[in-house]
């Protein structure tokens, strides 16, 4: 297992699939900075006709602002006031971080079945095995190299909305981003399954991408509208719509709900990934 | 069952309603080059994918190194394999695609890296990548694969497909210097089979998912003896005067206008001048040999692409 897991790890430095992902993981990220900046700096006319005139401490419209100097002076408090916290929980919620992950993955696992190079590999003594616990540690390292991508353009975003790095809660982004670094594994073994099950990088890809904008939310939302089981509410228990309301200092309960659900479909999704892995026939 | 290295027992393969595999029972000796025939879509792929572990029989079993394999992981890691495609990452170089397979296999030794391209004629082109190689580097370099890991049995499917003369010539080398000189075992699948008579030492002809016949290569030259070939526009004449005259019996009506001889083909040129001297035009007359191919379409019946 330990040199599947090797030859994997290889693959990923050798590939440019990792260091192209990860580009496209910080131009995207980094626009989030670029847009508020923008958003921030509007010309005070075009602002109000726009409504983009808010006030601070809300994002709600304030009417009430009616000088440009009012609003200028407003624009630099809300400027001065965003934090990494801020940066960190637009990156992670937005879930562009979820569909470059699917990405990768699609491109990763996929490849080696499209390519026929398993066939060199199937031989080996617990291959199927290996091969699955595999993908889950180079996905894994892949979510940790995002997390850090994420700290490091989060203080760069920082810089360029409000010419400084300001931390609000050094605890609270580990923990948040442990958080989601659990939910984006429990959501990275779905798009494992999710390979192995159709083999194909472009299903796979739409699929994380129709999953990561939370294309089910409707469906979900109709199903808790229809069951009403114990005040369980089954949009709760989706992934994605723990990723979304994930906050810094959310309820503890929201904590252990993320830890149990994380968890559990981490553990599901392997093991429906090592079923099929274990009786698929190489082509 | 010590001496074979492979044997396989009632293997059936069955997809849906198709039966690809019918109760295949071969066994393969070490040290043979043993050669699959068969015509597209007869089972010769399945049946590899079964040994290799890349499938699953439906029923039946398959016996490597004496043991079954379904029950003993590890005897797969004792083969070496290139089905129907090689299996490469086309934006990695061949050094790379080489190397990860090398790690997996708990090896990493660049220097014998070099000297598994070089024993398949890639040296040079290690830096290119695969997806600029030519069908036949990477067949080859899908060969170069399949030999790390030393392993005691290749499979090779269609190995040389898109390989020019010069290449079929070089891997033929090749894997006859890996036979002899490692006593590696061989099995080996061609459509291209007057190549594959050159050198395996055993056949087994599959035709529709069913094992035809297995000959080791004495009993095919025997079967595939020498022959007269003479054609003539009379027939008839001609074989009256064979028959009659010279007293010749083993003999075979082609068609309107060959016959085949079987005996006597030492005595060609009086063959010759009997059927000149009565009369018939004798158009050519030549001593040939039965082929492979010629071989297997007597057993499966008609003219088809193999």
């Amino acid at each position: 297992m330990f040199n599947i897991i090797k030859m994997d790890l290889y693959k990923m430095f050798k590939s440019k699939t990792f260091y192209i992902m990860s580009i496209i993981l910080i131009i995207l990220i980094l626009s989030f900075a670029i847009l508020i900046k923008t958003t921030l700096s509007l010309n005070y006319d075009m602002a109000k006709e726009a409504n983009f005139i808010y006030s601070v401490g809300d994002n709600t419209l304030n009417p009430s602002v009616q000088s440009p100097e009012e609003y200028y002076a407003i624009q630099k408090e809300i400027k001065s006031s965003v934090t990494v916290d801020d940066f960190i929980m637009i990156q992670y919620a937005s879930s562009i971080m979820l569909i470059v992950m699917a990405a990768f993955i699609a491109k990763f696992v996929c490849s080696e079945w499209d390519t026929g190079f398993v066939k060199n590999i199937i031989p080996l003594n617990g291959s199927r095995v290996s091969l699955v616990v595999s993908k889950n540690i180079i996905v894994l390292l892949f979510v940790l190299i995002e997390g850090i991508i994420s700290i490091f353009v989060a203080m760069g975003s920082n810089v360029l909305v409000s010419g400084k790095v300001s931390i609000l809660d050094f605890k609270g982004i580990i923990i948040y981003i442990g958080l989601q670094i659990l939910l984006q594994m429990a959501f990275a073994s779905l798009m494992i399954l999710i390979s192995y099950l159709f083999r194909s990088k472009s299903v796979t890809i739409s699929i994380g991408i129709l999953l990561g904008m939370n294309v089910h939310a409707m469906i979900l939302n109709q199903l808790d509208k229809l069951i009403n089981i114990a005040n369980i509410e089954i949009s709760n228990l989706s992934i994605i719509n723990n990723i979304r309301i994930l906050e810094f200092s959310s309820e503890p309960e929201i904590y252990k709900r993320v830890i149990i659900i994380s968890t559990a479909y981490f553990l599901l999704y392997n093991i429906l990934s090592l079923f099929r892995v274990k009786r698929v026939e190489v082509n | 069952m010590g001496e074979y290295i492979l044997k396989t027992e009632n293997l059936t393969k069955v997809y849906g309603t198709t039966r690809a595999l019918s109760r295949i029972n071969i066994e393969v000796k070490q040290g043979e080059i043993y050669g699959l025939i068969g015509q597209n879509g007869a089972g010769k792929t399945t049946l590899l994918k079964m040994i290799s572990g890349l499938g699953f029989p439906t029923e039946g079993a398959v016996y490597l190194f004496g043991e079954n394999a379904s029950t003993n992981g590890s005897l797969l890691e004792r083969i070496g394999v290139l089905i129907e495609v090689p299996g490469l990452y086309p934006d990695l170089r061949p050094y790379d695609n080489l190397k990860l397979k090398y790690i997996a296999y708990g090896m990493n030794t660049k220097e014998y890296t070099q000297s598994i391209l070089e024993q398949v004629g890639l040296a040079g082109v290690e830096k290119k990548k695969v997806k600029k190689l030519s069908l036949g580097m990477k067949q080859r370099l899908g060969i170069a694969l399949a030999l790390i890991g030393e392993p005691d049995l290749l499979l090779l499917d269609e190995p040389i497909n898109g390989l020019d003369p010069q290449g079929i010539i070089e891997i033929r080398d090749m894997l006859l210097k890996l036979n002899k000189e490692k006593g590696v075992t061989i099995i080996i699948s061609s459509h291209i089979l007057e190549e594959l008579s050159k050198i395996a030492t055993r056949f087994g002809i599959i035709h529709e998912g069913e094992l035809v016949e297995e000959i080791n290569k004495e009993e095919l030259l025997e079967k595939t003896k020498d022959r007269l070939e003479i054609t003539t526009n009379d027939i008839e004449r001609a074989v009256a005067v064979l028959e009659d005259n010279l007293n010749i019996h083993n003999l075979q009506v082609i068609d309107n206008n060959t016959i085949y001889v079987y005996e006597r083909l030492e005595e060609s040129g009086d063959i010759n001048n009997e059927l000149l001297k009565c009369g018939i035009k004798v158009n050519s007359l030549s001593v040939n040999r039965e082929s492979l191919e010629e071989y297997f379409i007597s057993l499966t019946g008609g003219r088809k692409r193999v």
